[in-house]
């Protein structure tokens, strides 16, 4: 079980019996009670409730009906968030970057925010709406007509190859929906292929962002084969064998951990 | 598939659990046996007897199986006992019980505390080390009573030995505590788990900030300690505090251990199964006694149960080890 | 091909995951000397071993005179007639030196009997025309390291072997010494035999041999007339043209305060006048040769050798590091190279692994002296599970995980003890590649958390492409620090090989 719904899970049971117990907690929880006072340090700096010895109760004046339950039913958030927070890191300031549609890239745009004097290029509406109150971003939307699919709300059409093909950017984040070593790095949108493909022309390097799902998985559309991307990120659940292909083949593959 | 892997599962699982308590198993296995051979076997007295037998065996095993968790072996057990034993009771003839018994688990803590602080600093030279002060404490106690064993001592002090709580000997009830104490110790406190630690690998205990002197001294100064605590209870049975006593202890003591479980490598084996192993090897003699074989054929007997222990224990090892690289 | 003695066809060997040797084909011609070449790891020794049948190849042939050869073991290599000086002289301290360099190869043995005084008689003319000044009925104890590399040499001499290899002709010899071996060895050349030299040492190799070969990554990149070759040549072959910083997924994490800094660290004997800073978030690479120092300035720093001489200061305190104990109280903590003897706990299981140094994590909350172990069971399945560690059960002893699940368990024992600085000694050794790989992720992690790391490694590749800053050691000493941005392997092969 992972912090997000971890969060949740605590608020659940503390909106419902005032009050939670550790130990209580990492048994229900199943993970250790260093991590669960982590997890109350948390939610009391977000001001949810208070801890006490061995426990924490609910805050007085914390509105009990229309509590804002974070639920993000994104699958695999928890890598999702941990790519993003490290594809973040490797982004230098004033460089030009561009984030492509996705949760992923979504979790890359939160955590760039502290940069300075960056360019965003972007298609992905919600970075858009991320990145809107960051001042040290300067965020170059995309035009095109909106479209409403499993990666969230981007902007699609040819106007947006044409605005990619007079750009150019230090670094292209983009994400696939599966890679393998028939038929390389695929992606279910038609579009979104062609879209990387340009977007590998108009940048210094292009990084794929996948979690370990999208390995040995196939798609409808072919991006390029495996030397497509420059860098790749990734988890610590990684197959092994792609991890050795990569490091022979001299594409940095990163993988992260959550060790905090 | 599935259903192959929850087998193989449920085989490398029962082959750990058994091997375990493989000793209590065996335990069963042989009471039953005797209990069908002879009708002595499974009497109050005879049981009795028994437990009363072992508890000194017990008591002793506890100690050395700290010390050889920690990679080390104290052969001098035998000879602490009996040198802690004279002196107790020379004191508490002169100077009361409590005073006696204090003094006479100091002085096996001493004993102890110089084969610690000397092996402390020369770890692999446990056998020799102990070697020599079993030869230097026999021979102290030979001197001291100049062969005269010393008698003589009050009511109080005869019921550690000779009495009974619930039908069951005293000694039995305080061998049992200690046995339970130590695996207290060993299994939930910090002093317990740098005990394997160091059995395990000396040197990456030392490299991960295990005051690795200190734990091997106290080591053995428990184990001398025991051997006095172990001396009380032989001597109040006994009702004398011979020069005699203990010579030879060492080796069932060991055997106890090895039975039970405990790796003379270091760094595995729990108490409990020296408790095991104590008790078994206790349960075959009084076998073998009430079956009336001749004791030298007792001996005989026993060294093949110890050598098939340790080849049972071998193989063990063996077939987990081939159960896990399937596994992988 | 008539002047062709001894000939290596396709040999392939692998240990493990591991290819050592790819693709070997060698040739000696008669009456030639060869220098063997290539960074560590090439397969250099691989290839002695196998002529020498210590190892057996997975694959290829051994041709001598041009007839096909099986080497099972030594017996065979010697039947053949190849003479080998190993690195490990493999001479007897308490035999004379007669007896030493006639050892297994006596004159006239009849019936098993020895002719002593003719051996004497012998082993003295020997000595006497490589100028080695000794008494050849003392015992060898008694001779310094230059004159025992001398009878080692005179050994092999004295068996008559058709081809002679060396491996690593010894920096211990004095200058006049390394004349009258040349010497001899241009005699046994002009008997028609060829020498072969493993060899580090650059300068040696232009001026005595005839021909250069020179292995990279298992394969044999140039077979050449040492005339036509310069330094420069040599040390580009043998590296490859790639610009390593490329492959290595390393990430450049912010850098934050001083956390550790030497000043004058010596041990005699081993290190010298050692200092250095290094930063929060930062990675130092240490490498150099074997003996170098790298990993006593390890053990040094992490309070094995209490005598040093000089200060060390961790978050700009100066402190006297006496014992491990010490050193991971003040946070360091340290991953040996050689796990199995000094970092794992073998029989033990995965938790013990772990938590040892870091007890306080796992006390109950009540009673401090007592162990939470339920608690412990958590945090270690949390600490495995984060760090990608497959394993059956959290009782299983550490033996039966793999090289590289084992090494992840000796970091999260170090991560969970929560020290600021980790010194990794060798940290990849005898792990496959995608387990290296994680291993340089997982010290992106860590210095992405702001701690630091002193990474002491042999492989060059690994060095430039994982550290912020490299330090170069030689005989103990600093010979060279460079900064990421300006490093590459020529630099530092070329200092190495230059002393």
């Amino acid at each position: 079980m992972f912090a997000a719904e971890r969060h949740n899970k605590i608020k659940q049971l503390i909106l419902e019996y005032g009050k939670v117990d550790v130990n209580n907690l990492s048994d229900i929880l199943a993970v250790s009670e260093v991590t669960i006072r982590k997890d109350l340090e948390k939610l009391e700096v977000a001001k949810f409730l208070i801890r006490t010895h061995g426990g924490a109760v609910i805050r007085e004046d914390t509105p009990k009906e229309d509590i804002y339950l974070d639920f993000e039913d994104v699958p695999n958030i928890e890598s999702k968030k941990m790519i993003g927070v490290f594809a973040a890191a490797l982004v230098q300031d004033r460089e030009a970057i561009f984030l492509g549609p996705g949760s992923t890239c979504l979790q890359i745009a939160k955590n760039i925010k502290d940069k300075k004097d960056i360019i965003v290029t972007t298609n992905n509406v919600a970075v858009m709406v991320e990145l809107a109150d960051c001042p040290s971003c300067r965020v170059l939307a995309s035009g095109g007509e909106l479209d409403s699919s499993e990666y969230g709300i981007m902007m699609t059409g040819e106007t947006l190859i044409e605005t990619i093909r007079q750009t150019y950017v230090n670094k292209a984040f983009v994400s696939i929906d599966g890679l393998n070593f028939n038929r390389g790095y695929m992606i279910r949108n038609e579009f979104l292929a062609r879209l990387y493909q340009e977007l590998k022309n108009h940048s210094d390097e292009l990084i794929v962002a996948a979690d370990h799902t999208k390995f040995g998985t196939n798609a409808y559309s072919t991006v390029g084969d495996l030397k497509f991307a420059d860098k790749i990120i990734s988890d610590q659940n990684a197959p092994h064998e792609y991890i050795k292909y990569f490091f022979e083949n001299e594409t940095q593959i990163f993988t992260t951990y959550p060790l905090k | 598939m599935v259903r192959k892997r929850i087998k193989r599962l449920t085989t490398v699982i029962l082959k750990t659990q058994f091997s375990r308590y493989s000793v209590w198993f065996a335990l069963i296995l042989i009471a039953i046996v005797l209990s069908i051979v002879t009708t002595r076997f499974f009497t109050i007295s005879n049981l009795a007897n028994v437990s009363r037998q072992v508890s000194v065996n017990i008591i002793l095993a506890c100690g050395m199986t700290i010390v050889i968790l920690t990679g080390g072996i104290d052969l001098s057990v035998g000879s602490v006992l009996a040198f802690s034993s004279v002196i107790m009771a020379d004191v508490m003839l002169r100077y009361g019980m409590v005073t006696g018994l204090i003094v006479g688990v100091l002085v096996g803590a001493g004993a102890g505390l110089m084969n610690g602080l000397i092996i402390a600093r020369r770890k692999d030279m446990a056998f020799v080390v102990t070697l020599g002060t079993m030869t230097i404490w026999r021979s102290l106690t030979a001197i001291y009573t100049s062969g005269i064993p010393v008698a003589g001592f009050h009511d109080a002090f005869l019921q550690i030995g000779g009495g009974y709580f619930l039908s069951i000997p005293i000694p039995f009830w305080i061998a049992v505590f200690i046995a339970i104490l130590f695996k207290f110790i060993l299994e939930w406190t910090k002093y317990g788990q740098f005990v394997y630690a160091i059995g395990s690998n000396y040197t990456a205990a030392r490299n991960c900030g295990v005051k690795t002197d200190m734990i091997i001294i106290v080591s053995y100064m428990i184990c001398g300690a025991l051997a006095a605590i172990a001396g009380i209870v032989l001597t109040s049975r006994l009702n004398a505090a011979q020069t005699q006593v203990g010579l030879g202890y060492e080796m069932d003591v060991i055997a106890a251990a090895v039975i039970g479980g405990v790796s003379l490598k270091g760094g595995r084996g729990r108490v409990l199964g020296t408790l095991g192993g104590a008790i078994l090897m206790g349960v075959i003699r009084n076998g073998l006694n009430l079956m009336n074989v001749p004791v030298n054929l007792q001996q005989t007997i026993m060294g093949l149960v110890i050598v098939l222990a340790i080849i049972w224990d071998n193989d063990r090892r063996k077939l987990k080890k081939k159960e896990r690289i399937n596994k992988k | 091909m008539a002047d062709t003695v001894l000939e290596l066809k396709h040999i392939k060997k692998s240990f493990n995951d591991i290819t050592v040797l790819n693709d070997i084909n060698v040739s000696l011609q008669k009456g030639k000397t060869y220098a063997l070449i290539g960074n560590n790891g090439a397969g250099k020794s691989t290839i002695v071993k196998i002529l020498a049948g210590i190892y057996q190849a997975d694959a290829g042939q051994i041709y001598y005179n041009n007839e096909l050869m099986n080497i099972k073991n030594p017996s065979d290599s010697l039947n053949i007639g190849l003479g080998f000086v190993q690195q490990e002289l493999g001479l007897f301290d308490n035999l004379t030196i007669a007896e030493n360099i006639f050892f297994n190869n006596a004159p006239d043995e009849r019936f098993g009997i020895i002719k002593r005084k003719k051996a004497i008689t012998l082993a003295s003319k020997m000595c006497r025309d490589i100028r080695l000044k000794v008494n050849v009925k003392q015992k060898l104890r008694e001779l310094g390291t230059g004159e025992k590399h001398i009878v080692a040499f005179l050994r092999v001499l004295a068996r008559d072997p058709n081809v002679m290899i060396i491996d690593e002709l010894s920096s211990a010899l004095t200058h006049e010494e390394s004349k009258e071996i040349f010497r001899l060895i241009n005699e046994f050349k002009n008997k028609g035999r060829p020498v072969l030299f493993v060899t580090h040492n650059m300068s040696e190799i232009l001026s005595e041999v005839d021909n250069v070969i020179i292995l990279r990554d298992g394969e044999v990149v140039a077979n050449e007339d040492a005339k036509n070759l310069r330094d420069n040549d040599i040390v580009k072959s043998m590296l490859g043209n790639r610009d390593v910083r490329n492959k290595y997924p390393k990430l450049i994490a912010q850098k934050g305060d001083e956390i550790l800094r030497l000043e004058g660290v010596s041990l005699p004997g081993w290190i010298e006048g050692i200092s250095f800073v290094l930063k929060r978030g930062e990675v130092l690479g240490i490498t150099g040769l074997v003996g170098s120092g790298r990993s006593t300035l390890a053990k040094t720093i992490f309070g094995l050798y209490p005598n040093y001489k000089g200060s060390i200061f961790v978050k700009k305190k100066r402190l006297r590091i006496k014992n491990p104990k010490m050193a991971v109280q003040y946070g360091i903590s340290m991953l040996p190279d050689d796990r199995i003897s000094e970092a794992i706990f073998n029989v033990s299981d995965l938790k013990l692994n772990i938590t040892v140094p870091h007890l306080s994590s796992i006390e109950n909350a009540n009673i401090r002296w007592m162990l939470d172990r339920r608690e412990e069971k958590r945090i270690v399945r949390e600490y495995l599970d984060r760090l990608g560690v497959s394993y059956f059960s959290l009782n299983q002893q550490m033996k039966y995980l793999s090289s590289g699940n084992q090494q992840k368990v000796l970091i999260a024992r170090w991560l969970l003890a929560n020290t600021d600085i980790i010194i990794m000694d060798e940290p990849t050794k005898d792990l496959d590649i995608a387990s290296k790989v994680e291993v340089y992720n997982l010290m992106n992690e860590m210095v992405r958390e702001g701690k630091a790391i002193i990474f002491i490694s042999s492989d060059f590749s690994e060095i430039i492409g994982m550290s912020d800053r490299i330090i170069l050691l030689s005989q103990g000493k600093i010979a060279l620090a460079m900064d990421r941005k300006d490093v590459t392997k020529n630099i530092i092969l070329k200092n190495v090989l230059v002393d």
